[in-house]
C-alpha cells in the first residue's frame, strides 16, 4: 500500500478495490486512424443539461464575500488591527473565514483585483 | 510567439499509443534549427512592437526522443538564448522527453539552463511497463526511475507527463500515488482520444479520477499540495469564470512546430512523420503560407450545435485543434470522447475544489483566488 493513501486515509478501501477488480479485461484497442476512434467509441457529444452550479465560489464571489466578511468581522470587534494571532476560523454567510492571523492586514484594504501569475507549461488546459 | 523544434523523428522507444508517427532516423540540421529560431524571433519582436507588449517566446524541444540530439539541443539553446537576449525577448524553455537519455548530466544542465522538464512516465512500473516498451521491446520504467532520482537531485522545474489509455486506466490512481509518494508535485494527464474507449474502460476512468481526486484533496490538507492538470485548469476555470485568451494555446498564430525539415504546423501534435501537406503553415525558407494559414486561424474553435448551449462550455477544452482533428479528422469538431472526459474533469474538479474551500485550506485559496502559488 502506497504510503500516500494512508497519510490521506480516504482511499485505500478504493484503492485495494481497484487492484482486486481486474476482472473486467480492457481490450487492447488498436490504435485507430484518427476518424474511426469516435465511430468506434460510438459515442457523441452530449447535450449537457443537468450541470449543478459548482459549490466554491467564482473569484468576484469570493473577493466580495470576504470584504463583506471583514466588515462583519470589524463591527464585532473580531478583529482589529493588533494582530493577535487566534488560529479560530469563524464562519459567517456561508464562508468560511481565513483565520484573523492572515485576515488582519488584509481585509482592511479596499477590494484588489487578484494578481495573475503568468501561465506556464503545466497550467495550460489539457489537450 | 512560441517554437517548438522537433529535433529528430527517431526514438529508442516504442510506445504503443505515440501520436509522433513512425520512427526513422531524419534529425533536423543546425541551419533549420537556426533559421527557424531567427523566424520566431523577428517574428516576436515584430508583434511585440504592434501590440506594444515587452516580448516573450517559449522555446520547446521535441521528438522522437530529443535528448538524441543532445548537441543540437545544446547549440539551438544557447544560440536562442544570446539571440532572445540582443533583441529583449524573455525566453521560456522546455523539452520533453522519454527519459531514457537523462542522466545526472543532463539533468543539471537543463536546471542551470533554466528548463521546465516534461517528464513521459507513465507512473509505477506496472501500468508504464505495459505500454512503453523500448525499441527492442522490453520495459523501460528501471531506467525511467533512474532518471526521475536525476531530476529530483538536480532540482530541475518540471512535470510528469502520464499518458491515460484504456489499456492501462485502471492502474491510473495507483501510479499517480506513486509519483506523489516520490514528491512529484507537478502531474499532467495527457488522455489517448485516438483509440476506442470501450464503457468498461470509461468507468475506470472515472473511477480513477474520484480515487485521483481524494488523494489532491489529502495532499492539499497535509499541506503538501499537488498539481494535476485536469483537476487544476478545471478549478482555475471556475474561479476566472472560463478559460481566458492566455489559457488557450497559440495554435499557428503565436505557436509553430518546426519539423526537421523546416515545414511549419500548428501544434507538435499535427507534425507526424512530416508528410501531410495539408497541415503544413509555412517553412523556414519561405516563412508563413498565408493562405492555409489564415484558414487554420479563420476554421479555429468548435462548431458542434450541441457545445453552443452547454452550460460548461467556458469550461470546456473543446476548441482544442490538435485534440480535435485527433479524434474526429476536424481542428473544429470536438468528439463524443473528449466531450466525456471535459465532463468527467469538471465534476471531479467541482468535488474537489468544493470540499477544499467548504474546509477553508489555505493552500487552496492561495492557489486559486489569491494567486499565490500559481
Ligand atoms: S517516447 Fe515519445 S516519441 Fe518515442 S515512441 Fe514513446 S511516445 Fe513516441
Ligand atoms: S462538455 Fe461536451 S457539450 Fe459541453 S461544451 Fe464541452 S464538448 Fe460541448
Amino acid at each position: 500500500m502506497c504510503s500516500i493513501y494512508e497519510a490521506t486515509g480516504a482511499t485505500s478501501g478504493h484503492l485495494s478495490q481497484i487492484r482486486n477488480s481486474s476482472v473486467h479485461h480492457v481490450e487492447k484497442s488498436r490504435l485507430t486512424s484518427k476518424w474511426q476512434a469516435t465511430t468506434m467509441c460510438n459515442m457523441d457529444v452530449q447535450r449537457v443539461k443537468d450541470f449543478t452550479k459548482p459549490s466554491y465560489p467564482d473569484r468576484k464571489e469570493f473577493l466580495r464575500n470576504r470584504n463583506l466578511l471583514g466588515a462583519v468581522l470589524l463591527g464585532t470587534g473580531l478583529v482589529t488591527s493588533a494582530c493577535n494571532k487566534t488560529e479560530t476560523v469563524h464562519r459567517t454567510q456561508g464562508i468560511v473565514a481565513q483565520p484573523a492571523r492572515r485576515l488582519s492586514g488584509v481585509i482592511l484594504e479596499s477590494p484588489q483585483p487578484a494578481k495573475e501569475a503568468p501561465p506556464q507549461p503545466g497550467d495550460k488546459p489539457s489537450r | 510567439m512560441d517554437v517548438t523544434l522537433c529535433l529528430t523523428h527517431a526514438c529508442n522507444m516504442r510506445c504503443d499509443y505515440c501520436y509522433a508517427g513512425p520512427k526513422f532516423a531524419r534529425s533536423m540540421s543546425w541551419d533549420t534549427a537556426r533559421r527557424a529560431l531567427d523566424f520566431a524571433f523577428a517574428h516576436t519582436a515584430e508583434q511585440a512592437e504592434r501590440t506594444q507588449h515587452d516580448p516573450e517566446s517559449q522555446l520547446g524541444f521535441f521528438g522522437g526522443e530529443p535528448l538524441l540530439e543532445w548537441n543540437l539541443l545544446k547549440m539551438a539553446t544557447e544560440y536562442a538564448v544570446a539571440e532572445a537576449g540582443r533583441i529583449g525577448i524573455r525566453l521560456k524553455r522546455t523539452v520533453t522527453t522519454n527519459m531514457t537519455l537523462l542522466g545526472e548530466e543532463e539533468a543539471l544542465w537543463l536546471r542551470e539552463n533554466g528548463f521546465h522538464v516534461g517528464l513521459s512516465l507513465d507512473g509505477c512500473a506496472k501500468m508504464h511497463d505495459l505500454v512503453r516498451r523500448t525499441s527492442d521491446g522490453n520495459p523501460s520504467h528501471e531506467i525511467c526511475a533512474r532518471a526521475l532520482d536525476f531530476f529530483r537531485g538536480s532540482d530541475a522545474n518540471g512535470e510528469v507527463i502520464l499518458v491515460v489509455d484504456p489499456r492501462t486506466v485502471e492502474l491510473l490512481a495507483e501510479s499517480v500515488a506513486w509519483l506523489i509518494d516520490g514528491n512529484i508535485r507537478r502531474i499532467s494527464f495527457s488522455p489517448n482520444f485516438t483509440v476506442a474507449w470501450n464503457p468498461v474502460a470509461l468507468a475506470k476512468w472515472k473511477h480513477a479520477y474520484t480515487l485521483i481526486g481524494d488523494l489532491y484533496v489529502g495532499c492539499y490538507r497535509n499541506n503538501r499540495p499537488v498539481n494535476i492538470n485536469v483537476f487544476d485548469g478545471k478549478i482555475h476555470a471556475r474561479v476566472n469564470n472560463g478559460y481566458r485568451p492566455c489559457d488557450r494555446c497559440g495554435f499557428g498564430e503565436n505557436e509553430i512546430t518546426v519539423s526537421t525539415t523546416g515545414n511549419f504546423y500548428p501544434c507538435e501534435r499535427l507534425v507526424g512523420d512530416d508528410s501531410n501537406a495539408a497541415l503544413r503553415i509555412g517553412h523556414v525558407s519561405d516563412g508563413f503560407y498565408s493562405a492555409p494559414r489564415n484558414q487554420f486561424l479563420a476554421n479555429r474553435g468548435n462548431v458542434v450545435a450541441e457545445c453552443s448551449v452547454c452550460p460548461v462550455r467556458g469550461r470546456c477544452v473543446n476548441w482544442c485543434g490538435c485534440v480535435n482533428y485527433a479524434a474526429t479528422g476536424f481542428i473544429n469538431r470536438v468528439s463524443g470522447i473528449v466531450c466525456y472526459h471535459e465532463r468527467l474533469c469538471i465534476e471531479a474538479a467541482d468535488r474537489v475544489g468544493g470540499i477544499l474551500f467548504e474546509e477553508n485550506i489555505p493552500a487552496f485559496i492561495d492557489t486559486f483566488y489569491l494567486g499565490c502559488h500559481r
